[in-house]
């Protein structure tokens, strides 16, 4: 403690000094409390608002159907045997081919790009900030930006009819085209970051080597670079599939709200249907099989030479 | 906003507009007996004032709230959004000094959840009609108190005593509409007169019903003569047929963002609000509004004060308020939709005119379905699910 001083002025500065070596003097040694000190504001957070909530819904699954919304007294199974219906599963095979494709899409369409980006060259940074430009603004404005593109009188068809390529506009908007355009225009800066990544920190050395050695420019990419991307694909593949399964905005304004996809049902059970236990139920078994096929897919790949996600 | 002229010395007191003194001139001088001056001061709670008096300007004094207690100093509205004239809430506060909270919710669910979740923030709510049977039902409104409610009598009797809250006690009408069909008179050379417009494939993809389950299903029950709120499962299952026919040939299920598709040409035929087809017509003259021969579905939202609110004096000053003439007048002109109160009509350039009986043998009120809302759902999830 400082002692220079003895003016009264100086004594409460003097006592947070203290307080403060005290407080630091606590991690001395103690690897551990720095630790937690460190993890523990971010942990609670998630504690309260992630896992917290994730715990009432599994709770409110259970419970019976209050008719006028909510939860009463009562548990049941009820709701999950309830999503055994061909209707519900429809929806989820539906709605499992739609983020399957979605996902296969971004990935064809995304790892070029990010190939371009982590080649280098004058463009890298202007590329990189054109792919994450969208994010600058809200995603439903996007969505509605498209609808103006693709609608009978938007400005694909006013373009194509003013060049005299068609005679009468295409039919985009409220197809399942055009859901599957605005799922993989929302998405795929989620599958080009990732690559872009992993692609960035492959050793150049490794595909000289390989050039040494007389791989081909195909052979290379095949048994080099796409093995080492891996990481940046599966992670992309992830942050593509798991929001487009759960996505309810874009088939609602993109696909005319005539497809339904499991989470407008969900978003349905919460709203009109007053049904939270159902809602619910059908929220965690979603994510059951969402976490099953994560750890499967994750499993497969770490039995697979070197490769960490 | 016309200013309002000054009606009745009781209201203007009782409103703080009127200070003690300048309403025991104004009383004696218009011919009331001293008694009856002093009865009404007292019964408004005046004889310890806790404010001094301002005898010059309309400042807000605590003593001139009506009796039983004081007028509160603040005032929350929850309510829905773009439903309010831009200078209601201001020419509130400036004439009664009442400071307006004002937020503002897009769905009934959003709302019946909150109130449901215990806010007790708010002092007035605006649910439709079959929302207001449910905040009933899980005992979250309170009862109004008619002798604050002086301009009351200004609704029309059609909005008194609705199907949803038959005993009156609860609620004050604020805007009305009916869910039709709005049409483009330059596209089609009939007006649309049926709900069957939507089983035609000539028209096919030129259509479109709302994302609404009670509103779809509604139009086709009312088409096959069965009513809106109907939990008649045969009935249900032929209006599902209808509406699996129906979405083969509309474009989409989409509700207020088709206006835009209705000015520029995309849509020729949609189930719309009548409100909102308004605000389309003003900007493109072809488009018009029908309600089909088999009838349609007519709503109103009403001014609810919920069981723990804070501020009930000022809610009630506040709906007297909004119930003037020239005051419901603004907001309907603003909103584009019917108002209740039949004296605004009068004052109105280019009123929604009150439903003939005529109308109103075929409109139907949308009530809560209760049980059968499970019901509902799974045939909503069957057409959606194609």
């Amino acid at each position: 403690m400082s002692s220079s001083s003895p003016s009264p002025f100086r004594a409460p500065a003097s006592g947070l000094v203290a307080l403060r070596r005290r407080f630091f003097a606590l991690f001395r040694g103690r690897p551990e409390t720095t630790a937690w000190t460190l993890v523990g504001p971010g942990l609670s957070w998630m504690l309260l608002f992630f896992i917290g909530p994730l715990l009432l819904m599994l709770f409110y699954s259970f419970k019976q159907r209050g008719v006028y919304g909510v939860v009463v007294d009562g548990y049941t199974i009820e709701h999950y045997l309830r999503f055994a219906d061909p209707l519900y599963l429809g929806i989820l095979w539906r709605t499992l081919k739609m983020a399957l494709s979605c996902t296969i899409i971004c990935l064809l369409l995304g790892y070029p790009v990010a190939y371009v980006i982590a080649a280098g060259g004058r463009f890298k940074n202007l590329l990189l900030f054109l792919v994450v430009l969208p994010f600058w603004t809200s995603f439903l404005v996007r969505t509605f930006a498209m609808i103006f593109l693709m609608r009978d009188t938007g400005l694909i068809n006013t373009t194509l009819l003013s060049l005299g390529l068609i005679d009468e506009p295409i039919a985009m908007l409220y197809t399942p085209f055009a859901v599957m355009a605005g799922l993989v225009y929302g998405f795929l800066p989620f599958m080009v970051l990732p690559i872009y990544t992993s692609l960035e920190k492959l050793d150049p050395s490794l595909l000289e080597a390989a050039e040494v050695l007389g791989a081909r420019p195909v052979a290379r990419f095949l048994r080099v670079t796409l093995p080492l991307s891996m990481p940046g694909v599966a992670a992309g593949s992830l942050l593509v599939f798991i929001p487009s399964l759960g996505s309810y905005l874009t088939p609602d304004l993109l696909g005319g709200a005539k497809q339904m996809m499991i989470g407008n049902l969900v978003q349905n059970q919460f709203t009109s249907a007053r049904n939270w236990p159902f809602g619910s139920a059908a929220s965690f078994i979603v994510m059951a099989l969402v976490l099953v096929a994560v750890v499967g897919f994750l499993r497969k790949r770490d039995a697979g030479p070197g490769s960490v996600l | 906003m016309k200013r309002t002229p000054t009606e009745n010395p009781v209201t203007e007191l009782v409103q703080g507009r009127l200070s003690r003194r300048a309403f025991v001139e104004q009383a004696l001088a218009s011919g009331l007996s001293v008694g009856a001056v002093s009865a009404v001061l007292s019964a408004c709670g005046g004889d310890t004032p806790k404010q001094p008096e301002t005898p010059s300007g309309p400042a807000p004094s605590t003593d001139a709230a009506p009796a039983g207690g004081e007028m509160e100093k603040e005032l929350k509205i929850y309510n829905w959004s773009d439903y309010i004239a831009e200078d209601t809430v201001a020419n509130f506060e400036k004439e009664t000094g009442i400071k307006v909270t004002y937020d503002t919710y897009e769905s009934n669910e959003e709302l019946i959840a909150k109130l449901q979740a215990g806010a007790s923030g708010y002092d007035l709510v605006c649910p439709s009609g079959y929302a207001v049977q449910v905040l009933l039902a899980l005992d979250l409104l309170d009862k109004l108190d008619p002798n604050q409610l002086k301009n009351r009598g200004n609704l029309a009797p059609s909005f008194r005593k609705t199907a949803f809250d038959p005993s009156d006690e609860h609620i004050v009408p604020w805007q009305w509409g009916m869910t039709g069909i709005a049409w483009r008179k330059d596209k089609l050379p009939v007006p649309p007169d049926s709900w069957a417009i939507f089983h035609n494939a000539e028209l096919a993809k030129k259509m479109t019903m709302m994302d609404d389950m009670r509103d779809v299903l509604g139009a086709w029950l009312k088409y096959r003569g069965a009513s809106v709120n109907s939990k008649v499962e045969a009935e249900l299952q032929q209006a599902k047929a209808d509406a699996i026919e129906a979405r083969k040939h509309i474009q989409s299920f989409i509700s207020a963002p088709v206006k835009a598709q209705l000015v520029a040409g995309d849509v020729w035929v949609a189930q719309l609000w009548n409100g909102d087809t308004a605000q389309a017509t003003a900007e493109q003259p072809e488009i018009a509004w029908t309600i089909p021969k088999e009838g349609a579905i007519i709503w109103s939202d009403a001014m609810c004060i919920p069981k723990k609110a804070k501020n009930k004096r000022a809610a009630h000053a506040f709906l007297d308020f909004i119930m003037r003439p020239e005051v419901a007048a603004s907001i309907a002109d603003y909103t584009g939709y019917g108002t209740p109160n039949a004296k605004a009509l009068e004052k109105m350039e280019n009123p929604v005119a009150l439903p003939t009986d005529e109308q109103m043998a075929k409109l139907e009120f949308q009530l809560d379905l209760g049980e059968a809302t499970e019901l509902w759902d799974r045939i909503w999830t069957e057409v959606k699910a194609g």
